[in-house]
């Protein structure tokens, strides 16, 4: 796994409208410039925010992530997708 | 000799300007003032303002512990409403003699040249100090928002450098230290929108004892836990507050306000007589 490898695409994608814009035109191709195994380009392509915080990715970041590309307006999507600290922390949801 | 004047807690959550609920936030921003206000009567000539980034500035490639920046300042970065980007007036001289002296003792500072802050410290750049330049800003970044954290303890220590470097100096600087941060707040998290008054009123009274060590206290899961990733921020306090032996606090304002997803603490630090 290359949890930093995603952490580092996610923060491109997150940051830059044109760089989305050249993931949205080829994205295997712009994926295939990381270090990422098949399943974690999954979890970028279907854009799986709850399993990549799972994975320890920022929330902040993943956040962003969401909203750069379906827009502020997406909030509530996001947020709903999103598991708890908590949970992470063990101590439940 | 330089001089520690005074320290300042206040927010910096966006939801505050960009206010989606449109609630009144007078309140809120009458407590900015209330700092500028004091911060003007201190006869302060500069601030040192601790932020967090947001993992806007600062990439996977490189995440610094706690920098510096030693040139031009503008922002924020991420403009918000009544936020306009803008140069920030910068003290380069102070950034690089508390720079030379964080390397003198043992602090290896990260640096940056020129910056463009985001909006912890364009917020209280911006809200706290007098809008003619008369206080000049030194910017700082801890790593609050992207783990591995920076040590609560380092983020004290780091205040008392500055209050030793600042006491070296050779000139008649008035610096009041500003730490940038929320209280309780979870962010991008499942959480989101809620906060625990019971934590905030917990740092609150801290500051206002100068208790920095039941802050030190704590480990990052129970700050995690009770306060949200967003109170790792309790950091920058703690930079004002070792800037501070011995000194003590007050409340200036503290709201759980429904229009923001944070704690908002605003507080004054002063040195012990």
């Amino acid at each position: 796994m290359s949890i930093n490898a995603v952490e580092q695409c996610i923060f491109d994608l997150g940051n830059s409208g044109r760089v989305r814009k050249g993931y949205s035109a080829e994205p295997e191709a712009f994926l295939a410039r990381y270090a990422l195994s098949d399943e974690e380009k999954a979890l970028i392509r279907e854009m799986d925010v709850a399993e990549l915080f799972r994975r320890g990715l920022n929330p902040m970041l993943l956040m962003g992530f969401y909203m750069g590309f379906h827009g502020p307006a997406s909030m509530v999507d996001y947020l709903s997708k999103m598991p708890t600290l908590a949970s992470t922390l063990g101590t439940g949801e | 000799m330089g001089k520690i004047v005074g320290g300042f807690m206040m927010p910096h959550d966006p939801t505050v300007f960009i206010n989606p609920k449109k609630l009144d936030n007078s309140h809120l921003m009458d407590a900015y003032a209330e700092i500028r206000r004091r911060i003007v009567a201190l006869g302060a000539t500069s601030a040192v303002i601790v932020g967090a980034d947001h993992y806007i500035l600062f990439t996977p490639k490189c995440l610094p512990q706690i920098l510096i920046c030693l040139g031009e300042l503008n922002g924020p970065v991420d403009q918000l409403p009544g936020l306009p980007g803008r140069p920030i007036p910068h003290n380069a001289a102070l950034a690089g003699y508390i720079f030379d002296h964080a390397q003198d003792v043992g602090f290896d500072l990260a640096v940056a040249r020129s910056l463009g802050v985001d909006h912890a410290i364009g917020a209280p750049a911006h809200l706290c100090l007098p809008e003619d330049g008369s206080v000049k800003t030194v910017a700082v970044y801890m790593a609050s928002g992207v783990a591995p954290y920076l040590r609560l303890r380092r983020a004290h220590a780091f205040g008392a450098m500055v209050k030793a470097a600042v006491e070296a100096a050779n000139d008649e600087e008035r610096v009041v230290v500003l730490g940038s941060g929320g209280i309780s707040h979870w962010v991008g998290t499942g959480e989101m929108g809620r906060t625990n008054p019971a934590f905030d009123r917990m740092v609150l009274d801290a500051i206002v004892a100068g208790d920095a060590d039941s802050l030190l206290a704590l480990t990052d899961e129970e700050i995690l836990r009770e306060g949200g990733n967003g109170a790792m921020e309790i950091r920058h306090f703690l930079a004002v507050m070792g800037a501070m032996p011995g000194g003590s606090g007050e409340v200036i304002a503290y709201d759980a306000w429904e229009g923001a997803v944070t704690g908002l603490g605003f507080a004054q630090m002063r040195p012990a007589a």
